[in-house]
């Protein structure tokens, strides 16, 4: 992760030894987003080459790592980074599934400059994006 | 000699033909009047999309996007019909396909929605539709897949190398991921909210050993297969994925 990176997109199973990282095929997008609302975002390694597209109405969202430092002293990054997504999904999900559609997203936050985390996984209607952000700040104060 | 139309035209005529469309999206109405919207349909779209054409070598944004949305609104309607039409000719499982694509072509058409009158009443028309026609499917397939990212369809990059995001309208046109490669198979899965709803289960076995129709339930000439297993189980056999793509843009 570079100075420059305010969040980074970590594929499914970056906890893993598997040979290849596997990334959500929403991770492109959700950089493409990130990145058009001034956010500057990156992938674990330098270019992502194999996506799980999961035929699901839910949208299945790249892991979001925040680092201690968007943690502390760029709070607003984050809250804009779940504001962006928010407003693509609701402008690109499907009008006919109406509350079907929803969200599944795993947020990892570093709690300390010794790289400790913690993660939260949301999963439930778009609207609960914005609220994540409380949720967000919880556990970093646990 | 050649008639100018214009935009004032192009909608005008949308809505007279939105509004026959619709006359016609009723079960009960004649099923060669039926097939004959749809004929009728099939030539509207073309027209539309032609326009639509014309608005963004114009690089009117707006306009392009507004014909993007009539186009997939009419052959919403034209879905509808087909999927009605398709009911009546006892093709019960292309019926419900049709239907699928109605809800998607609306879903397309919606991305304008602001801009268009009557878009929920029409949802509602199709709401109704599906609990008269069809039964309430409890659980669908849905296969997870893991592809390449693809290339734009807009500017032909690859999908990581342009500023288009998927899902969006830009000039009228809809930015999909196209050229995906198929690397393996992950995972299938029963879920009830599956992106493709037309991935259902079409035939289920019956305790005499015998398949069974599982939307009409129509009893099957189709012996149970065989696979050797000697516990009584259920044999089912249902659509995993569909590859045909909605001719959106």
């Amino acid at each position: 992760m570079n100075s420059q990176t305010q969040i980074l997109l970590l594929p499914r199973n970056y906890e893993s030894t598997d040979e290849y990282y596997l990334y959500d095929n929403t991770v492109y997008t959700i950089n493409k987003v990130l990145n058009q609302a001034g956010i500057n975002s990156a992938y674990l390694d330098d270019k992502p080459i194999q996506f799980l597209e999961q035929r699901a109405v839910e949208w299945f969202l790249p892991v979001l790592y925040i680092s201690y430092n968007v943690l502390i002293e760029n709070k607003e990054v984050y809250e804009a980074a779940l504001m962006a997504i928010k407003e693509y999904i609701t402008k690109s999900s499907p009008f006919t599934r109406g509350e079907e559609n929803s969200v599944k997203l795993k947020v990892v936050v570093e709690k300390s400059e010794d790289k400790t985390t913690k993660s939260i996984e949301y999963n439930g209607p778009i609207d609960g994006l914005s609220d994540l952000k409380d949720s967000i700040l919880r556990i970093a104060n646990e | 000699m050649n008639k100018t139309i214009t935009f004032n035209d192009i909608v005008e005529k949308f809505n007279v033909s939105l509004e026959e469309a619709l006359n016609m999206a009723i079960f009960v109405r004649d099923i060669e009047l039926q097939k004959a919207q749809v004929s009728a349909l099939s030539i509207q779209v073309q027209e539309i999309r032609q326009y639509k054409y014309q608005a963004i070598e114009h690089t009117d944004e707006e306009t392009a996007n507004l014909f993007f949305a009539f186009h997939n609104l009419l052959n919403s309607v034209k879905s509808c019909i087909e999927s009605i039409i398709c009911l009546k000719e006892n093709e019960h499982q292309k019926g419900w396909s049709k239907f699928v694509d109605a809800e998607e072509f609306l879903d397309y058409a919606a991305l304008q929605k602001e801009k268009l009158f009557g878009l929920e009443n029409y949802h509602q028309h199709l709401v109704h539709m599906r609990k008269c026609l069809f039964p309430e499917w409890k659980i669908f397939n849905s296969p997870g897949i893991v592809e390449s990212i693809g290339d734009c369809n807009i500017c032909d990059v690859q999908y990581d190398e342009c500023d288009h995001i998927e899902g969006l309208l830009y000039s009228g046109i809809v930015c999909q991921r196209i050229n995906r490669k198929f690397i393996r198979a992950d995972h299938s899965a029963l879920v009830e909210k599956p992106k493709d709803r037309r991935c259902i289960i079409t035939k289920i076995s019956t305790d005499d050993g015998y398949m069974k129709d599982y939307m009409t339930l129509k009893m099957l000439d189709e012996k149970v297969k065989d696979n050797g297993v000697e516990e009584k189980h259920m044999n089912m056999e249902c659509i995993l994925m569909t590859t045909n793509t909605l001719d959106i843009n």
